[in-house]
């Protein structure tokens, strides 16, 4: 799906806030390359610094407090992180598109969706009304809104939570960005409705080769969508890998524990969902070594208290930020064990006897 | 739309009848004879019972409450205890005086309120936002009729620039009507602007951290651009039902303001009924009054679906 091209390149991204009690470390240090084409997944718990890295890089937290070192280089030459909020202004919405998660509050309820959706054509294109309404209209029939024409004149209220998050799509791809990030752009809506839409996307990016970056904190949505895959925690990329390598065989304990967390249908032998044990750290308060390891069930000695571990490629493209990668046969019996119990009440009742 | 408007004007007709038992009730409740104070030290029995006779004050509180009602509802709300004049003329007369003065106020207040709450909303906690904040304090705090004394004593007596009170007609003599009208719309200007401050600070606010605001930058626009038709668009709807408010407790509630400038309203007209006991002058005030506030409600509420696409259609 991707090809060679690399659209994004992410280096030493750093973002910090300052806050009462001393800076607040979101992101400590992500690298990446986005591909032409490519989706990329970057998948974590809330406040593992997933959404921040990627709002910004076009600065679209709010600094200060925030601050953000590192480079983010688009299409080649052009560096954000350095960028002025005037240069910014001419990226955001035309080279990077974002859906943010909520349909139903990121559309202003007093506009009509086609002024929504023409505001930043006319504004980035210098399209004139009508030919940004044209626009519009195949917009809105490409992301599957019926009788669009008529659609246009319509207000946020007048579509249901799955349309407004269509129409949300439209706004981020109205000005063919290079980019389109979307940000748990699924977790708000109904599960039939959450395939619909990535399903939707897939499409979109198969027909105008842009690169997505999804984030999301559900690894089941990952894996139907993903080319790679970027595990996140305490602001740290914990495992990158492609979306295959990765569900194949996960490397890292907080990997393990993601997918041990993970419902599968059908399945009789357990009776309930595993839990990682413990919160996430604070970002004012980040554990010594190892981010993970006051949390790790795998392995906790001196070394993982003191001293923190690199980003290491264990496999040709599987990078792991761990100094014990979990042995095949335990992630094999991980995954094993992350099956949802739905016996049959009696069996449950003779069990518990 | 259309159905709208005529189920918020029903619903305006039956609380106006609703203010109309209130107002009656409980002005009758009051204790106070009313015809005993009008006739004073030259009180006669005779002459006492002739006038209650005539003033209709002898019949049951039911009937007295028909007859009035029915008496309004033609434009007849009776004669004057106190001057034996028909007490529609006498308001309608003081009417054009009071709403001068209230829309006058309001203009003051949404001069200032409007730039002043925007910029602290947008500058929130730089030295301009703490400035408004300061302002919007004293505003609310200082007593009216004290700020309209010392206006008068600065702008009127020691400068002499502007009339210290009076009313003059804006058809009579446009000119001498607004010298006399600045002081006293400044004073209550100055109160309502306090008071809209704070609000509209607080609903731009609001508006600003809306998520549809982080889409609009994530698009790329300007941020004049999102102020004006992200921010600003969106915090009107709230303004706008306040302001509607203020205009509305403006028309009824400025007594003070009328009284410290000598102003013919019908806040005076009002006041002094509450004085001399003077029952349907002061049932006809307050009814008036009454009315004004849930006309301006209407049309508020009217302007409001227009704002917001949302309410024409539930």
């Amino acid at each position: 799906m991707s090809d060679d091209e690399v659209v994004l390149s992410v280096r030493d991204l750093e973002v910090s806030f300052g806050t009462k009690r001393g800076r607040a470390q979101v992101v400590r240090g992500i690298d990446y390359d986005l591909h032409r084409g490519e989706t990329l997944a970057i998948v974590g718990e809330s406040g593992s610094g997933k959404s921040v890295s990627t709002l910004a890089l076009t600065k679209l937290i709010p600094i200060p407090p925030g601050r953000v070192t590192g480079t983010a280089h688009l299409g080649g030459d052009l560096e954000l992180i350095a960028m002025s909020e005037q240069e910014l202004s001419h990226v955001r919405g035309r080279r990077v598109g974002f859906v943010f998660q909520d349909p139903m509050t990121s559309l202003n309820p007093v506009h009509t969706i086609g002024r929504q959706l023409t505001e930043g054509m006319r504004h980035h294109l210098g399209l004139s009304e009508g030919d940004a309404r044209d626009r519009a209209v195949d917009l809105l029939h490409k992301v599957g809104i019926p009788s669009p024409e008529r659609r246009l004149d319509d207000f946020p209220h007048q579509f249901s939570g799955g349309m407004r998050q269509r129409v949300v799509i439209a706004i981020g791809l109205s000005c063919d960005p290079e980019v389109l990030i979307a940000d748990e752009a699924t977790t708000a809506l109904d599960v039939t409705t959450q395939a619909q839409i990535t399903d939707l996307v897939a499409e979109l990016q198969a027909e105008l080769g842009m690169a997505v970056i999804w984030i999301t904190h559900d690894l089941g949505v990952v894996a139907g969508i993903a080319d790679r895959v970027l595990v996140m925690y305490a602001g740290e990329v914990v495992e990158a890998a492609s979306a295959e390598a990765l569900f194949a065989r996960p490397r890292h304990p907080y990997t393990i524990g993601l997918q041990a967390s993970l419902p599968v249908l059908g399945d009789v032998d357990r009776h309930d969902l595993a839990a990682i044990p413990g919160l996430p750290p604070a970002p004012t308060a980040l554990p010594e070594g190892c981010g993970f390891h006051p949390r790790c069930s795998y392995r906790d000695d001196a070394r993982c208290a003191t001293e923190r571990p690199p980003l290491t490629e264990v496999v040709e493209g599987h990078w792991v930020r761990s100094f014990y990668e979990v042995p095949a046969e335990d992630a094999a019996r991980a995954a094993a064990a992350s099956r949802i119990d739905i016996e049959p009440p009696d069996a449950r009742d003779e069990g518990v006897a | 739309m259309g159905r709208y408007v005529l189920r918020r004007t029903a619903q305006a007709a039956v609380a106006l009848l609703g203010v109309s038992i209130v107002v009656f009730a409980l002005i009758h409740l009051v204790p106070g004879d009313p015809v005993r104070t009008a006739l004073g030290t030259r009180f006669d029995q005779d002459l006492y019972d002739a006038l209650i006779a005539r003033s209709g004050l002898d019949q049951p509180l039911l009937v007295q409450y028909w007859n009035w009602l029915t008496g309004a509802l033609t434009g007849d709300l009776g004669v004057s205890f106190r001057t034996g004049e028909p007490i529609t003329a006498a308001l309608l007369q003081r009417l054009p005086a009071t709403a001068l003065l209230a829309v006058a106020s309001l203009l003051v207040g949404l001069l200032i309120a409007l730039p002043a709450g925007i910029i602290s909303a947008v500058r929130q906690g730089k030295p301009v936002d703490y400035a408004a904040s300061g302002f919007s304090q004293i505003g609310v705090s200082v007593p009216d009729f004290w700020f309209g004394l010392l206006l008068i004593l600065v702008f009127a007596r020691t400068l002499g620039w502007l009339p210290p009170s009076g009313y003059t007609s804006p058809l009579e003599d446009p000119v001498e009507a607004i010298r006399r009208l600045i002081l006293p719309a400044v004073t209550a200007g100055v109160v309502t602007g306090a008071i809209l401050t704070r609000f509209v600070r607080s609903s731009v606010l609001e508006a600003m951290s809306a998520e549809h605001v982080r889409l609009a930058r994530a698009k790329g626009m300007p941020d004049r651009y999102i102020l004006r038709h992200h921010v600003l668009r969106n915090a009107w709807i709230p303004v706008v039902t306040v302001t509607g408010l203020q205009l509305a407790t403006l028309l009824g509630g400025i007594v003070v303001v009328e009284v410290v400038f000598a102003w013919p309203g019908v806040g005076r007209y009002a006041l002094d009924s509450v004085v001399r006991r003077d029952y349907p002058a002061l049932q006809g005030a307050v009814l008036l009054i009454a009315a004004g506030f849930l006309l301006i409600n209407l049309l508020v509420d009217l302007l409001y679906a227009k704002l917001d696409p949302r309410i024409s259609v539930s």
